[in-house]
Order: C-alpha cells, then structure tokens, then sequence
C-alpha cells in the first residue's frame, strides 16, 4: 500500500472488498515497476468507468 | 447544431410534508438529447419525472416543457409526452392489443388511426406475434417492451423512460437500448432514470447525478469519468 502511495502520489487509492483500486492517469508502465517490486495476485487494469464517478460522488451508504 | 432549450426547470421542489424529494434543482434539457437521471434510491429522481409528465403538482419553483409552464398547461404537455413508468401498469387482464387501444382512448386518437399504430408499435417492440396474449402470460421483457410501445401511441416528442431496463435480462434490455437509440434518431427527446451506470454511459448525451433531492454533479458522461476518477483504475 505504501509503495502504492509513493508510486502514484496524485492518485487516489480506495480499499473495496480485498482489493486495492487505485485510480489515476498514468501510464500503464508503471505497473510494470511495482510489479517487480511486489507481487501482486491479480492485477487488473480498466478504463475508469461512470460507476466510479457515482460511487465517488454518492458513497458506499445504503439508503432507505 | 441542435441547441434549443426543451425543458427548463428553475428551483424545482417537491415536499411531501415534512421530507424534502426534491430541493430546489435546476437543468436543462435541450431538443432531440438524452438525457438521464442518476442517483441512489430516494435521490429524488422519480419525484423530478412525476413532475415533468405533469402527474405530481410542484411546491415550488417553475417548470416548463416545450414552452408550456407545468401548472398552467398539463393537458398541453400531456398530448406531447410519452411515459414508461417505473412499475408495470398494464392492465392484466386485457391481451397486448387492448392494452393498447383502451390508452389510445385517453388521447382521443380515432379507432382506424390508433388501431393501426398500434399494430406498428407491436412490430417495432417484436411484440407482433403477442398481439392477443393476455398480459399475465408474458414475461418481464415483454411487459416492459409493451409499455414502450404504449408510451409511443400518441407519437410524443419527448419520451420519459423511468427505469427502462430493471430487472431485464440482457437480451431485452439491448433490444431497449436499441430502441430507445432509434427513437432518438427519430428526434424525440429522451428523459431517463437509471441505476445501470453502463446503460446511462452508453444512451445518455447529458446527465445528472442527483442525492438527497439535490444535483450534485452534471454533464456529458466521459467528461464525469475525466474530471472525477482519472482515466484508468
């Protein structure tokens, strides 16, 4: 996580459901790096999504 | 460019005694867009398309649809606007086609005329071969279709689809999208409410995020996903 933290210092990390999502806008390559460094499981990497933007703007509280 | 303002709400608010649904919003909606109605449950969303069709009065604010104001001209904007609403209202135990003339009744459309939209409509939902099913042997994806098709009868410019696909498996709710995407097409303005995010980033030209009866962010959905979350996660 800190290495995350170092790596991708504008970015911003979020812990959901065992997995550490860390959204951002660099290069892909730099996954690479850390990779060598810590070795990860799974390793996903996508396109942000509108998803986020809610769940970012409305929060993971239920409601009712 | 297509840029005129259809539908322009001013500090629209809804209470419903002492709970808020609806605080004070403002938007607006430009002709021949989609536009969606994002939010948790509760958001205020349905309130807002209940107001817009002219169903729920306003508390207070200003509202106007093709230039008619809400509390003055609700028979005006009834005739231009079509409504899929959220929950399944058909008539259960009429067949598909009954469903459908027995609406056209509300729109004064003639017997000849609405009969033969509605054999239309029944061909462009694939909804032909159910012409004289009754409604509680169809499916989910057929009652939804069915109020799609219902919602077109009186040929509206502005379509309002409250929750289009809930609940539909993945075929029906393409088969929607598509429709909905032709219908555009066709120039009708779209108004939706979804909780599909990859259903409002695809149909959506504009959208709203709304919590607590407020608007908490508005645009073009590729804009939202730059300016709040980066490109890649």
């Amino acid at each position: 996580m800190q290495l995350l933290e170092q790596t991708f210092h504008d970015a911003r990390l979020e812990v959901v459901g065992g997995k550490i999502q860390v959204f951002t806008n660099q290069p892909r390559g730099v996954f690479a790096k850390i990779l060598k460094e810590v070795p990860f499981k799974e390793v996903v990497i996508r396109d942000a999504n509108l998803e986020d933007v809610f769940l970012k703007l409305t929060g993971r509280q239920l409601r009712e | 460019m297509r840029s005129e303002v259809f539908m322009e709400a001013e500090n629209l608010t809804k209470n419903f005694s002492d709970l808020v649904a609806v605080d004070s919003i403002n938007f607006k909606i430009l002709k021949g867009e989609c536009f969606g109605f994002l939010g948790p449950n509760g958001a205020g969303k349905t309130t807002t398309m209940k107001m817009i069709h002219c169903f729920l009065p306003l508390t207070s604010g200003r509202l106007t649809v093709a230039g008619m104001d809400v509390a003055e001209n609700g028979r005006g904007i009834k005739k231009i606007i079509g409504v899929a609403p959220q929950e399944n209202n058909l008539d259960p135990d009429f067949t598909v086609f009954h469903n459908l003339m027995v609406y056209a009744r509300y729109f004064d459309i003639p017997k000849a005329e609405a009969e033969k939209r509605a054999e239309e409509l029944l061909k462009f939902v694939q909804l032909d071969d159910k012409r004289d099913v009754i409604i509680e042997h169809l499916s989910a994806g057929m009652k939804r279709r069915l109020i799609l098709a219902r919602a077109l009868l009186n040929e509206p410019q502005i379509l309002i689809l409250d929750e289009p696909t809930t609940g539909l498996d993945p075929q029906a709710r393409h088969l929607i999208w598509d429709k909905i995407r032709s219908l555009q097409k066709q120039g009708v303005t779209i108004v939706l409410t979804s909780h599909y995010m990859d259903e409002a980033a695809q149909l959506c030209d504009r959208l709203i995020i709304m919590d607590y009866g407020k608007i908490i962010e508005e645009g073009k959905p590729s804009d939202l996903i730059r300016k709040h979350v980066g490109e890649e996660v």
